[in-house]
Parts: C-alpha cells; sequence; structure tokens
C-alpha cells in the first residue's frame, strides 16, 4: 500500500515539474492557473458547441455580414432591380392563365349559391389547362383520370367520409382498418414478413421526414448526439428538407458519373460512429436509376445501420413488371440490411393526391417515429405521424383505389408505363446531339447534351406546350412517364417535337435562352446560393399573391 | 466617494492576494485538474438539466426506475401489469370491428364499382357513436347536411388530382389556397402585408411556425432556442420541439387556467425564440391575456404566436354574435403569427387549417429551398412536398358556401349552448366547472368522486367526451351538431344520472377503466414506461388480430 502512495506522489512531483517551470510560479501565482485552466476548457466546450450547432446557428455571422454587404445601397439597388425583374418574370407564370383578374379577399357576408359555385368551380378549373391528360405534362398527375367508374367510386367515398378523422379510431373505426390494411398491402408489395409495419402519410415527403425522424430519434437512443445520415446527391430533396427540420448533418455522395446510380465505396467510406442510417432511392428523381442497393444492403448489415429505401416513385410499379425482362435487381425487405422504404400510393398507386406509405421492418423503428406526450393536461397524447388530425378520406380514397385496380390491373399499366419509357429513352438516344445520363428505362428518361444548350431545348420544348423538368449539377432535363404519356401518338408527337428542337438550336446556336432557360442557367454560376434562395422565396410568394385588380365584395 | 484609481488597485491587489493566499495550500496539478473538472461537470450538468423542464427529483425519480427495470423480476412484475392493459387497449380499439376480416394484399382482380361503393358503407357503419346526434366531442364539429355534401362531392370531380406543388399545371388549386390564406388573414384583421400558407392540419400549422421561429432564432446566432408555452397550450408544441430540437418552458397557469404572466415574463432569456398564448385553449376553452403577451413579446422583441386552432373560426365571429372578448389578433402590435383550423369551426372536411404571419420577414423562415439539388431548384412553403389540392378546393367551397353571416349565426348557438351547459353543470352536485369557458369548450372535474368513471359511464350512454389530466378532469366540446337545446337537456340528464352512479360506486368509481388508465399512468415516475404503454395503442391501430385471410 505504501509502495502504491509513493509510486503516486512521485508521479505528481514528476507532473509538477513542467507545471513549476511556468514563470508565474515564482511568484506563486495559483489565481493565474486556474484561470488558465478555467478559460481553455471553457473555450474548448463552447468551440465544441459551436461546432455542433445547427447548420443555420453557424452560418449566423455569414448571415449577418452578408445582410450587411446588401444594406450597402449601390449593392441594395442592384439586388433589387434584379429581384423586381424576376419577380416580374416569376409573376406573369403564375398569374398569365387568370383572365378573371379578381380574387375573393375576406368572406362573402352571405354565402354563395350551389349554382354560382359550381360555376365559380369551373371558371377555376378552367385555368387549368387539361395538357396533362394529354401527356404533356412530366410526372404530376399519374392517372388518366379515365374511368368514369374509378370517379364515381371515389365522388360516393368523399361523400361518406371526408370528416373522418384516424386520430380518434374509436370514433372512425373503418378509417383506421383502411390505414392498417393500406399499409399492410404495401408492406406485402414491398415484400415484408409479418413484422413489417408503418403509417400512412400525405405525401411522399412526408413519408421520407418520417423515416428520417424515426432513424433520427433512434440515433438519439444510442447515444448518437449529432446524428449523419450518408445521402446520395440524387436522392430526393425531401432528405434535404428533413435534414433542416430534424437537425441531422447529411453527408453527401456524388453518384458515379457513368452509371449516375452512388457509388457504393464511397458510402461504405462515409460510415462512422455518428451514422444514424443511409439512404438509397428506388429509383431517384434525377435520373430515374436504381442505386445499387443490394451492395449497400450488404454494406448496411455488415455496419448495422438502418438502410431507407425511397420507393416514392417505384413502390407501386416496381413490384408489376417483370423484373428479368426489364434487368431490375432486388431493391426491397426482401434484402435483409433494408429496415425502412417510403412507397407513393398517389404516384404510381393512381389514387387521388394525398396519400403516402412508410413502412419499417420491424415495431423497434417504428415506434421511434411516434410521437408520445404523457403530461399533457389535454389528457395522454400520442399521434403515429407528424400530424394529430388526419384526412381520413385521404386514406379511404387510397384504400378505395388499391382494391378498384388490384394487382391485375396494375400490372397492365405498369408494363404500359415501361414501355413507353423505353420506346422514348430509344428515340431520344437517336438524336446525336442527345447524351442519356444513366439507363433510363424506369419510368423517367433523362438526358443532357454535351453540344447544345439542354435548358433551352427544355424552354423551346416548352413553347411547343411539352412541360418537362430541368436538372441542375450537372444541367439535364427528364421527363416522368405517366399513363397519360401511354396513350396512342404521345411519345412519337414528342419525340418528333424533340428532334425539330434539337434542329432548330442546331441552325440558330447564338440565340441566348429566355425566360426559365435563362434563369436556370445563370442560377447555376451564381456564387452566394443565399441569393437564389431569395428567389425560390420570391416564387413562393407569388404562389400567394393576388392580381392587383378589383376586388370581389 | 470619489474613484481614487490607487485605492482600486490596492483593493485588487490585495483580493488578488487574497486568493493567492487561500490557494497557496494546493499543488498546481490539484489546481488545473479541480478547475478542469469542475468546469466540465457544470457543463455537463447544465446539459443534463436543460434536457427537460420537468422537476429534477422526478427526474431522478425516472432514472431509477429505468434502472431496476433492468432488473428481471421487476421487469416482469410491470410486464405482467401491462399485460391486462394492453388487451384493453387492443380490445377498445378493435370491438367496433365485428367480422375482423382484414384484407393483407392487394386483391388480384379488379372489384366492381358497386362492391366497393357497398365497402364503404360497410366501413362507415363500423362507428357507432351518434356524431350527428350531438354525442360525441368535438370532433366533426359540421352537421354534415346532404346539401353541403352534394355540393363538396361535385367539387371534387375537379380537383381529385390537383396538387399545388405544381402551381404551373394547377393554377385553379393555387389560387384557392392564395384566397383561403386571404380571407382567413382578414378575419384577424391583419395589415395588407400579412401572409400565410394552407396546412393539412392544427399540429402542422403549430410546428409550421415553430420551424419558422426556430430558424429565426438560429439566423439571429442562437444555438439552443427556447420556446415558452403556457401548459395548457396544445400538445402540438411539444411535438414541435421534441422534433425541431427546440427546449421548452411550460409556464404554469392560474386559478382561472390562464397563463401566468409574470412567471413567463421570468422565463424570457436571450434564448427565447418565440412565446406562446392560446385562444382559447384545447383543455378548458379558456382565452390567455393575449394583450399582455403581446406586450411581453413588443418589450422583449420576442415573437408571439397564438393558437386558434380550436378557436380560430369562432372567436373572429364573436363580437357579432353579441360575445365580445378583448383582443386576440393582429390588431395587438406584438401578435406575430396565428394559427387556425378551418377543417374545425371552419366547417371544412378533414385535412386543412391555416398559418398566418404578421409579414413575410416571419412567413419566409418557414420556406424551404434547396437551390443546389440535382433535381432543380427546390421550394415548398410547407412541411409537404406533394399536398392534396382536394383538400384545399373542399375548404374553399366551404368557406365560400357558408359566408359570413352563417358563420356569425351558427357561432352564437354554439357559444350560447356551451354557456347554457356550464351553468347548467355547475348545478349537478359534486361537479365544478374547471377554467373559464368562454367559447365553446366546458371543462369540469369533481373532488368527490372519479370524474373518469363519469366519462366511462357517460361513454355507455353514447357520450364521447375527452378526458384531460392534472387535475383529473373532462370536457365537452360543443360543436354546431350539439347546439340544440334537447341535446343540452339530455346531456345534463345522462350526466347527472352518471355522477349519482359513481357517487354510489365503491372507491368512488376509482376502479373504472380510464380511471385506472390515468391512475397507474400518473403514478409510473418512468415517463417512457407510458410513452410504451401509448405505443401500445398506436400499435392496435394497426393491428390485425385473429388472422382470417381474404
Amino acid at each position: 500500500m505504501n509502495d502504491f502512495q509513493q509510486v503516486l506522489n512521485d508521479t505528481v512531483e514528476v507532473m509538477q515539474h513542467p507545471l513549476e517551470s511556468f514563470g508565474a510560479l515564482e511568484y506563486s501565482e495559483k489565481l493565474l492557473i486556474v484561470s488558465i485552466t478555467f478559460l481553455l476548457i471553457a473555450f474548448y466546450i463552447c468551440f465544441d458547441d459551436l461546432l455542433k450547432a445547427p447548420t443555420r446557428a453557424k452560418n449566423a455571422t455569414k448571415y449577418y455580414i452578408f445582410e450587411g454587404i446588401k444594406a450597402i445601397p449601390i449593392v441594395r439597388r442592384k439586388l433589387d432591380a434584379e429581384i423586381t425583374k424576376v419577380e416580374k418574370d416569376l409573376y406573369t407564370s403564375i398569374h398569365y392563365c387568370d383572365d378573371t383578374n379578381t380574387s375573393y379577399r375576406t368572406l362573402p357576408e352571405e354565402g354563395l349559391s350551389k349554382d354560382k359555385l359550381f360555376e365559380l368551380a369551373n371558371v377555376y378549373d378552367k385555368m387549368e389547362t387539361p395538357a396533362y391528360l394529354e401527356g404533356k405534362v412530366s410526372g404530376a398527375v399519374f392517372s388518366d383520370e379515365s374511368n368514369e367508374d374509378e370517379i364515381a367510386i371515389y365522388k360516393e367515398y368523399t361523400a361518406k367520409f371526408a370528416w373522418s378523422n384516424p386520430l380518434w379510431p374509436k370514433l372512425f373505426p373503418g378509417v383506421r382498418k383502411m390505414e392498417a390494411e393500406v399499409v399492410r398491402m404495401t408492406c406485402d408489395l414491398l415484400n415484408g414478413d409479418e413484422n413489417t409495419c408503418g403509417t400512412m402519410s400525405t405525401g411522399g415527403s412526408m413519408s421520407i421526414l418520417l423515416a428520417c425522424l424515426a432513424h433520427r430519434n433512434r440515433a438519439y437512443s444510442k447515444g448518437i448526439k449529432n446524428p449523419e445520415m450518408i445521402l446520395p446527391s440524387s436522392a430526393h430533396a425531401a432528405f434535404f428538407k428533413a435534414a433542416e427540420v430534424f437537425n441531422i448533418t447529411i453527408i453527401e455522395i456524388p453518384v458515379d458519373k457513368d452509371t449516375y446510380t452512388v457509388s457504393v465505396s464511397k458510402v461504405k467510406n462515409a460510415i462512422n460512429s455518428k451514422t444514424a442510417f443511409i439512404v438509397a432511392s428506388a429509383p431517384n428523381f434525377p435520373f430515374g436509376t436504381m442505386d445499387d442497393i443490394e451492395s449497400i444492403s450488404k454494406i448496411a448489415l455488415k455496419y448495422d445501420i438502418p438502410l431507407h429505401v425511397d420507393a416514392c416513385l417505384g413502390g407501386f410499379l416496381l413490384p408489376f413488371i417483370n423484373k428479368e425482362k426489364y434487368g431490375i435487381a432486388k431493391y426491397d425487405f426482401s434484402l435483409p440490411g433494408v429496415t425502412s422504404m417510403s412507397a407513393d400510393t398517389h404516384k404510381y398507386g393512381l389514387t387521388p393526391k394525398g396519400s403516402s406509405v412508410v413502412c419499417y421492418r420491424s415495431k423497434e423503428y417504428l415506434h421511434h417515429q411516434f410521437f408520445v406526450q404523457p403530461d399533457w393536461q389535454g389528457g395522454i397524447y400520442a399521434s403515429a405521424t407528424l400530424e394529430g388530425s388526419r384526412a381520413g378520406i385521404n386514406i379511404a380514397l387510397c384504400w378505395a383505389g388499391l382494391l378498384f385496380h388490384g394487382r391485375n390491373d396494375y400490372e397492365e399499366k405498369a408494363n404500359n408505363i415501361m414501355d413507353a419509357t423505353i420506346k422514348i429513352r430509344d428515340g431520344l438516344a437517336k438524336i446525336p446531339e442527345i447524351r442519356m445520363q444513366g439507363k433510363s428505362n424506369i419510368c423517367i428518361v433523362s438526358f443532357t447534351s454535351d453540344k447544345i444548350d439542354i435548358h433551352r431545348f427544355h424552354g423551346m420544348l416548352g413553347e411547343r406546350g411539352w412541360q418537362l423538368s430541368n436538372l441542375q449539377f450537372p444541367s439535364g432535363v427528364h421527363i416522368m412517364v405517366t399513363l397519360n404519356h401511354t396513350k396512342p401518338g404521345v411519345v412519337d408527337s414528342l419525340l418528333e417535337d424533340c428532334r425539330e428542337v434539337v434542329k432548330l438550336i442546331r441552325e440558330t446556336p447564338n440565340e441566348k435562352p429566355e425566360g426559365a432557360a435563362a434563369l436556370y442557367g445563370m442560377v447555376q454560376k451564381i456564387p452566394d446560393r443565399s441569393i437564389i434562395k431569395t428567389f425560390a422565396h420570391t416564387y413562393l410568394d407569388t404562389c400567394y399573391s393576388m392580381p392587383q385588380g378589383k376586388k370581389l365584395n | 466617494m470619489p474613484f481614487d484609481k490607487a485605492t482600486a488597485i490596492a483593493h485588487t491587489q490585495f483580493f488578488i492576494d487574497e486568493i493567492n493566499d487561500r490557494l497557496s495550500r494546493f499543488s498546481p496539478i490539484v489546481l488545473v485538474g479541480g478547475t478542469a473538472v469542475s468546469i466540465y461537470a457544470y457543463f455537463r450538468i447544465r446539459t443534463i438539466l436543460r434536457r427537460s423542464d420537468r422537476p429534477v427529483h422526478q427526474r431522478l425519480m425516472g432514472y431509477f426506475v429505468s434502472l431496476a427495470r433492468y432488473l428481471p423480476s421487476v421487469e416482469n412484475k410491470i410486464q405482467k401489469q401491462f399485460e391486462g392493459i394492453r388487451g384493453e387497449i387492443v380490445e377498445s380499439i378493435h370491438k367496433y370491428d365485428q367480422d375482423r376480416i382484414f384484407i393483407r394484399e392487394l386483391l388480384n382482380t379488379q372489384l366492381s364499382p358497386e362492391d366497393v361503393i357497398q365497402k364503404a358503407s360497410e366501413y362507415e357503419s363500423m362507428g357507432t357513436f351518434d356524431v350527428n346526434g350531438g354525442r360525441v366531442s368535438g370532433t366533426v364539429y359540421t352537421d354534415r347536411d346532404q346539401k353541403h355534401i352534394d355540393f363538396l362531392s361535385e367539387i371534387f370531380k375537379k380537383y381529385a388530382y390537383s396538387n399545388p406543388l405544381h402551381p404551373d399545371v394547377f393554377p385553379g388549386v393555387r389560387k384557392m389556397e392564395a384566397e383561403v390564406v386571404r380571407m382567413a388573414a382578414n378575419l384577424f384583421h391583419g395589415p395588407p402585408e400579412a401572409c400565410g400558407t394552407v396546412s393539412s392540419g392544427g399540429t402542422e400549422s403549430i410546428m409550421l411556425a415553430c420551424f419558422a421561429y426556430r430558424n429565426r432564432a438560429y439566423a439571429k446566432g442562437i444555438t439552443e432556442p427556447v420556446m415558452i408555452i403556457p401548459v395548457t397550450a396544445h400538445a402540438a408544441f411539444d411535438k414541435a420541439a421534441f422534433m425541431m430540437n427546440i427546449r421548452v418552458k411550460h409556464i404554469p397557469v392560474d386559478c382561472n387556467n390562464r397563463v401566468n404572466l409574470k412567471a413567463m415574463r421570468s422565463a424570457i432569456s436571450s434564448d427565447t425564440c418565440m412565446i406562446v398564448g392560446s385562444a382559447p385553449n384545447f383543455p378548458t376553452g379558456t382565452i390567455d391575456d393575449i394583450a399582455q403577451i403581446s406586450n411581453l413579446g413588443l418589450r422583449y422583441k420576442v415573437p408571439v404566436h397564438v393558437d386558434a386552432c380550436l378557436g380560430g373560426f369562432l372567436i373572429p365571429f364573436m363580437e357579432e354574435a353579441g360575445f365580445p372578448l378583448s383582443l386576440f389578433d393582429f390588431r395587438l402590435p406584438g401578435v406575430t403569427s396565428i394559427s387556425c383550423d378551418t377543417h374545425k369551426y371552419g366547417y371544412a372536411p378533414k385535412g386543412t387549417s391555416v398559418i398566418l404571419y404578421r409579414s413575410p420577414e416571419y412567413l419566409h423562415d418557414q420556406y424551404f429551398a434547396v437551390t443546389d439539388w440535382t433535381g432543380g431548384i427546390y421550394a415548398t412553403p410547407t412541411l409537404a412536398g406533394s399536398r392534396s389540392g382536394l383538400a384545399i378546393a373542399l375548404t374553399w367551397g366551404t368557406m365560400m358556401y357558408f359566408g359570413r353571416n352563417v358563420y356569425v349565426s351558427r357561432t352564437r348557438a354554439i357559444v350560447d349552448s356551451a354557456r347554457e351547459l356550464a351553468k347548467q353543470i355547475a348545478t349537478i352536485p359534486g361537479l365544478e366547472i374547471y377554467g373559464t369557458p368562454e367559447v365553446s369548450v366546458v371543462a369540469f372535474r369533481s373532488k368527490e368522486f372519479n370524474i373518469y368513471a363519469v366519462a366511462d359511464k357517460m361513454n355507455h350512454l353514447g357520450w364521447n367526451l375527452n378526458t384531460l389530466q392534472h387535475p383529473d378532469s373532462i370536457h365537452f366540446c360543443m360543436t354546431f351538431n350539439q347546439a340544440r337545446g334537447e341535446v343540452i337537456t339530455a346531456f345534463i340528464a345522462d350526466l347527472r344520472k352518471a355522477c349519482e352512479e359513481v357517487n354510489e360506486m365503491p372507491n368512488k368509481g376509482g376502479a373504472s377503466k380510464t380511471a385506472a388508465i390515468y391512475g397507474t399512468a400518473a403514478l409510473i415516475p418512468d415517463r417512457s414506461l407510458v410513452s410504451s404503454m401509448t405505443h401500445v395503442f398506436l400499435d392496435a391501430c394497426y393491428s390485425m388480430p385473429e388472422k382470417l385471410n381474404h
């Protein structure tokens, strides 16, 4: 025992030597030692806190500097001029179709009559050019709305379930059961076993938010304070939203330049002790490519990290197609590493807007999605999704749609969509100026060009009524194929117009692009991305703005 | 005494010498180590304390219980206790489903339209409560008359597939949303620049406001924002806090169930990102002193959110209906945002609510934009991406269909009957009104018998009421379905009977089902245990007991 004390004393003495060589100690300035230690540690902790702070908070200084610069009169004027210009463009692009030039600003004093309302509903409806039913629009509406029976069914369901609300399962047991059944049917489609479970949500973004929330909370419960998600750069923007809302750090993995799928080795290298989950898409939105989910699943299993497969697009398409014929690899719960999936019923499930499903391999994950406040004055409060009250009607419509279509019908339609996709791809691939991005064999044809301005191409197709989507980083264009594109003649006329537009651009190579094309070309070059954010805000503001015409009542 | 530099230096020197003198007993290594450990401990304890605003002794208790659960004997005992409750919860969900046949796989063939519609009636008829007869507290706020429904299903046809995510494809729905927001902003006397968005429900509206204010605080460099809410505020605020890493300070209420303003003021700090007042709150239908809260917000430059989710389409009409209230809206300069549910007293079908801001400055912090996404510049106003345009169209249609005058007359009927109900409940022996029933909710409790047992009894009699806790109480939320004399008469008669029966019961009703659940929940110090009990409830909603394949 004494030996031990001796050793301890010796150690302390040895350690004191370097400290005593502190000049300060000559005056035995012990206060100095305490203060220095205090400052060092406090500084370390604060610095550490700052490093772990959410990005927005970290950027506060930058924000103030930026605001300061913007306040300089010259900069201010220039920026304002630019914003006003964009504002004007956006304003016309939003309001051009509204020739009534009136809007309701206050509740009408006396309720409108039924006839007047039907008339108004028609006026508002007329603003929509039914272009999407002619197959002119990429994505957006996936059903062809052609089946009278289907519409009649939905109408009946609207009347019966408009006020139902699964927040109160005892008052609306029917809707509750419907939700359970939609979830079960979806799990079954995605090859989940009896333990797979999940909830419905109002859309793909919500499903993705929910999955991210569950995995974040699970990471918290495992003691990870600053969880990270490993995200392919091609994944849906909703993951970026989830990251911002739930304070998850994104480790972005670029896609491979040849296959346009995420680089598996880079995913593997990004894994560390803070990784909360990995994301893969089946298929992704920009390129329509399937990530190598089989390999990622293996990695996820090996490192015991959850893997979310975003099948918002493919969830109600891939289960219905012949996998061998189209060369589709496994992507669902049949791979043991896949822990959660999101699938949109309101896309290729062809149901009205407002429903999607998020599934988990087991309840262990799902429970991290639930929110419970046991101490609320209004009673013990529990909710399964982000919402409290939910629209039962979305669930009922989705359920009716799934039952009405049935597997055989989905199979037929899915095959039609695949065929149309491949036809568009093959047609476009024959145009020498156009270069495909990825395989483009599942519902999305994504392409770019090394020879012509692709955003200008997009704009000129737009003038001919085709609404495709712009891609950026790298610049490109894609079309998402829906049932409306499978109608006879649509693909041919699209290809015809594409060929003509390319020819036109080749003939006038020096003409400057206009409108959205110019905007896209410009914004990719602006280094300060917060200005683009201002533009995005302006765009959203415009959506809620009202033409300064005459006021109704 | 004039400032004397020399004396000051001498004093300081003396002070430093004194400390050095006292510290000289310690060796430098102890000083360094001691300082390091104590400062680390300080930060660590601060982090733990900040994690929740529950009292420390309660949290310690909970921690010990959760530790004790590692002992198999304790855990087994708890699980055994659970088993009974679990069965009861599952049964309470599934008792309405007579046949218990579930669809587990997508059917291979198409069902005929008649079959699908037939199924709708089957599923709809599973619910047993008489909603239109006024037997259910809250939940459905309108009488769903056939004319309204017919009209909505006509609107439905045009908007089933619409989606405001694509304003270029669906300009009509975009315009409807803008108009719903504008009409709501004008109801609350918003200035011309007032703005907002339509969301999917009250909870989302509240989360959006919290999101905006959190982002605003981040932008100002606050790394750990704090929101200050009354304990009576809706659970959605706690939910938002949990999701978005905002710390919550719950402020107690006074005896009238209004938030304690003194406590609220002293809770404000440099980390505060928002203060909340309810108009009215969910538990007791009491309106906080919004004018004073607005003043606090102005004085400390903190945004004030007024949660009018429940009463948002009642309170703006109350003055005209003959029930003047003190100010609660944008007329108070401190109020920066208001949430109000169109799917409650706006009488629209489920799925819409409105979140309003005083100016775009706040709304912009709610917007989400990824500028560098491969799939293009992506910007959405709310949490959702794709949204149901149908919900917006139905809401818009409903607001236009009713018009201001109908809203006013319905408000008069509802508030009138709520006040009548409160008056009559006060006459029942053993019951007392809890809080201040100013709008449509009447909460009551009993000091003589178990109020949850009364709720269970009423449930048997076909009335569905809401149970509250801290203190034990229940409330009845009056909707247009209850705004009739005969409903109140029937309710009071049944309530009187139920109270008498409970008073006769052994243990004054303490063994009743709901009483048991709340009683157990209140006794468990480990709150995660209560959470897992509620997980049973949520799981049961998705479960399919008895495996019968279709």
